[in-house]
């Protein structure tokens, strides 16, 4: 009897769905050939990958070119993002990334895409656990100054800390006022647009802070131990950070045995910032070695449309790029250049909501794990493919601490 | 208020009080199975084969609780209901009408910020995951009329059907759903000889729903843009870029075709109809951002026989199929103006498909030792095949089931010295699942939407059930009519789950 109900059921149910059985959307098929960009050199044999992704469906479809040439088929009707990667390690042994993009392309029909790649050095320093989005106390109140950010050696070689720049770039949330026109003189692919900007102290070439492969410095907005219960024992212990932000009229604040951090945007100094803070909606990060002082000449101002400062800085100097925003919505406001990262990552609770004051950091991924026990870093300059989110820790994966930090227990 | 008051007023004017006539519950039963037209579309039909005279009004109250329900159901679901109803002819004219008041308080509802109607047939709705109440009230009227015969061959009809409803969500994010829907059945029937007629109508409604929402307690609460299966796009209620107003425009067409034989004791009638019905879902009339388009085709079929006198036997089969497009928008913002119309469609897909099957058969047998209008004993059994398939396109993610279920129902009039009347009933039925699949493939397969929502509503549906249910009454018969008092109760066990649902009611017949 159960057979027999049950085949009825089959024939009755292929004859609904048959009856309606669509065959979903049309599809397209891009081609997509690369190009390099020019005083770039596409190396002999390397092999892209093409990933594309639906903005609407979040569908991914990843193929490989060959002869630099790929064909994405089956994409239905919608707005796309194709990215390209490929690693390619020198004889001498330097990595190199060779990475382009395509944002917002609309496949309406089968479409011939050209983009153009370009070339960049793995970076020697990486942006490794960014933690911006807190905690809150025991009295469930947000707790804002344990922020911190570490910054990892992934390379083989030592690397100079002095006169690192670090900030976060405009608009601090990721709102409709991303990628706003600065003119010609600022093409969007070729600056970011930093909000604050915080500087180790020293010149560019200086020698007195090096951080060794396998080292991690960590910037602080207050290097102390926030577990007291004078502060939030839900937090975590800062005490041992190499950098902070201390400026001598926050009475909030005591100065720590780290280093302090200079800010040099905004440039302000009869009315200097008294606490160094990131939205925790989640801010684009990114790292850079200055050419040239900074200078007020260079701030660029505009009061209309409430975009009120920001300092352009070129994006070829910028090392490293993160994009956290604060959930799906913010997406296409995305305020670092696809050609520096074409990600982007936001905080979830446990129960995969967006979340503010959760307690998680995002992370970098690990890579490999060298035969001494030293990581390396994921870095496909996107953040998407290189982050994970965790419960924040410093220093993770056996990162050391520098020998000039004499302070850390 | 005072519209609403003025429409009750018209209904109860058409209801108006005729002498009792020993009108009662079973009277109606028994007058409403008889009268095969009635439960057409057609209303022409009460020309040939009209209702009996008589009026109803009544009150009911129902408390449903258990947890074997939809995550989109309360906990507790409080109802009250005020209906009156009835037949009569105005000089030649046929006339019946109803009208309906409920009222729904639904307690520790969940993934439903915006639905009044929640139904996986409308996948473009608001859903976030925060448990509270909604507090629902609607009014529904319809009247049926048929014009005497035209030529002893020709009848002409119009049946009309008006609901509007408000509801309200009682925790942040808050959705408030306004709507209304007006439906209009113009109809004829030529009757070919005494026994042999032949009928059809022409439907058209027009639906309108507009959903505000806002947050009462915060400042921005996140949403999920429902799009089917468990795929959607984020959002949220107020905060900057805070969704705008929902509104669904709705319209309808079809139309149906009858046949009947009215012999001496056999009654026989066939009904076929389809229905297309176009719903568009978009924020913000302005500039008009669509959110998606639910295309329907309905079709459904019905065959009724009767006959017998003391031993009244009624039987029937319906077939009812549903089949509907979902359809998403590729769209382009082309001014920053929100004051013209900035959004152009590039492009309309098929992103997905929800189809479904009835098909059921009834047998009823009232024993009739007093004639016609009432009835001692009643046997019955009802036998239904459902089968569901959904699927979203791309990427492909599917949701479908197939059940069978039966049950039998027995039901005992008892008269006591004439006036009054003590009637018990019980029911017991079993649904069985024959198969059916939950697989979902979108890239956010760990989300809640996916883990709890959908898989827990394809549980409920795919879940063995044992129901049973009962009715215990008493009635009294009056100088004008008869007063009844009711207690009724439903029971659903899925093993460890159930659901229950009680009630109790004050009716008059007269």
């Amino acid at each position: 009897m159960k057979k027999n109900l049950l085949i009825l059921a089959v024939f009755a149910s292929a004859a609904i769905v048959g009856c309606n059985k669509t065959e979903g959307p049309e599809t397209y098929t891009a081609t997509i050939t690369l190009e390099a960009e020019e005083g770039v050199t596409i190396p002999d044999g390397i092999e892209f990958n093409i990933v594309a992704t639906n903005f609407d469906t979040k569908q991914e479809k990843t193929v490989k070119a060959e002869n630099n040439v790929a064909e994405v088929k089956g994409l239905i009707a919608g707005n796309y993002t194709f990215m390209a990667s490929a690693e390619y390690v020198s004889e001498s042994g330097s990595k190199s990334i060779y990475s382009g993009s395509l944002t917002n392309v609309s496949i309406l029909q089968d479409e011939a895409l050209a983009m153009k790649i370009d070339r960049a050095q793995a970076s020697t320093l990486v942006l490794k656990e960014l933690y911006y989005n807190c905690s809150k106390t025991a009295a469930n109140k947000p707790y804002m100054k344990e922020q911190f950010y570490e910054i990892y050696n992934n390379s083989e070689e030592v690397v100079y800390a002095d006169g690192l720049c670090f900030g976060h770039l405009m608009p601090e949330s990721a709102t409709g006022l991303a990628n706003y026109d600065w003119g010609a003189e600022y093409p969007l692919d070729k600056y970011v647009f930093f909000g604050r900007i915080m500087q180790v102290p020293g010149k560019v070439g200086d020698k007195n802070y090096p951080v060794a492969p396998g080292e991690s410095i960590i910037l602080c907005q207050y290097a102390t131990d926030h577990t007291v219960p004078a502060l939030n024992p839900n937090s975590i212990n800062l005490s041992s950070g190499e950098f902070e932000y201390y400026e001598t009229t926050n009475t909030m604040q005591t100065d720590q045995p780290a280093v302090n951090l200079k800010m040099v945007y905004p440039i302000n100094p009869s009315s200097p910032y008294k606490i160094w803070t990131m939205t925790v909606n989640g801010p684009a990060m990114a790292m850079f070695y200055p050419e040239e002082d900074f200078s007020v000449d260079k701030v660029l101002t505009d009061n209309n449309n409430k975009v009120t400062q920001c300092y352009p800085i070129p994006a070829s100097l910028i090392l490293d790029a993160v994009e956290a925003i604060k959930d799906e919505t913010q997406v296409k406001n995305k305020r670092v250049p696809t050609s520096l990262d074409a990600g982007y990552i936001w905080v979830v609770d446990d129960a995969g909501e967006p979340a503010l004051q959760v307690g998680k950091s995002i992370v970098r991924k690990v890579a490999e794990t060298r035969e001494d026990g030293r990581v390396i870093l994921q870095d496909t300059n996107n953040t998407t493919n290189d982050f994970e989110l965790k419960k924040r820790e410093i220093r993770r994966y056996g990162a050391k601490i520098p020998a000039w930090n004499t302070w850390a227990k | 208020m005072k519209r609403t008051f003025n429409i009750l007023f018209c209904i109860m004017l058409l209801t108006r009080a005729l002498p009792g006539q020993g009108q009662n519950a079973a009277s109606l039963e028994l007058n409403r199975s008889q009268s095969l037209w009635f439960s057409t579309g057609n209303a022409a039909g009460m020309a040939v084969n009209p209702l009996w005279d008589y009026n109803t009004v009544s009150a009911v109250y129902t408390n449903t609780s258990g947890d074997f329900k939809s995550l989109q159901r309360g906990d507790r679901e409080d109802a009250a209901t005020v209906n009156t109803n009835g037949a009569l002819s105005i000089g030649n004219i046929r006339l019946w009408g109803d009208f309906s008041f409920f009222y729904d308080y639904w307690t520790g509802t969940q993934y439903n910020t915006s639905s009044f109607f929640p139904s996986l047939d409308m996948p473009y709705t608001v859903a976030d995951p925060n448990k509270g109440d909604w507090n629902k009230q609607r009014y529904d009227m319809s009247v049926k009329a048929a014009f005497p015969l035209l030529w002893d061959r020709l009848a002409l009809g119009v049946r009309i059907n008006y609901s509007t409803y408000k509801g309200a969500k009682q925790i942040d994010p808050r959705g408030v759903p306004i709507g209304y829907g007006i439906e209009a059945e113009p109809s004829f029937v030529v009757r070919l000889s005494p026994k042999h007629s032949l009928g059809a109508t022409f439907i058209y409604r027009n639906g309108f729903e507009r959903i505000s929402f806002s947050n009462v307690q915060g400042t921005s609460t996140m949403v999920y843009l429902l799009k089917g299966l468990g795929t959607f796009s984020s959002g949220s209620v107020s905060g900057t870029g805070g969704i705008g107003n929902y509104y669904y425009p709705a319209n309808t067409f079809g139309g149906s075709l009858q046949y009947s034989f009215l012999g001496g004791r056999l009654g026989i009638l066939a009904d076929g109809g389809y229905r297309r019905e176009v719903i568009d879902a978009f924020q913000s009339p302005t500039i008009a951002y669509r959110m998606g388009t639910t295309e329907a085709d309905k079709i459904n079929a019905s065959l009724q026989f009767v006959w017998g006198k003391k031993y009244f036997q009624k039987v029937s089969a319906e077939l009812s199929s549903t089949s509907i497009k979902g359809k998403e928008y590729l769209q382009e913002q082309t001014s920053g103006d929100e004051s013209r119309n900035p959004y152009k469609v590039l492009a309309v897909l098929d992103m997905s498909s929800y189809s479904h099957m009835e098909a059921s058969a009834h047998y009823d047998m009232y024993i009739r030792p007093a004639g016609p209008k009432d009835y001692r004993w009643n046997f019955g059994a009802d036998l239904e095949f459902l089968t569901r398939a959904d699927r979203y396109n791309a990427p492909v993610s599917t949701f479908d089931y197939q059940n069978v279920s039966a049950s039998l129902h027995a039901r005992r009039n008892i008269v006591i010295k004439e006036r009054n009347r003590i009637s018990i009933k019980a029911e017991c039925g079993y649904r069985y699942n024959l198969g059916g699949v939950y697989d979902y493939n979108g890239s956010d397969s760990g989300h809640r939407l996916v883990t709890e929502f959908y898989t827990s509503e394809h549980r409920l549906y795919t879940d063995d059930v044992v129901m049973a249910g009962w009715e215990a009454s008493y009635s009294r018969t009056l100088s004008a009519g008869t007063l009844s008092l009711s207690v009724q109760g439903g029971h659903q066990f899925a093993g460890e789950r159930s659901r229950s649902i009680l009630g109790v009611s004050l009716a008059y017949f007269f």
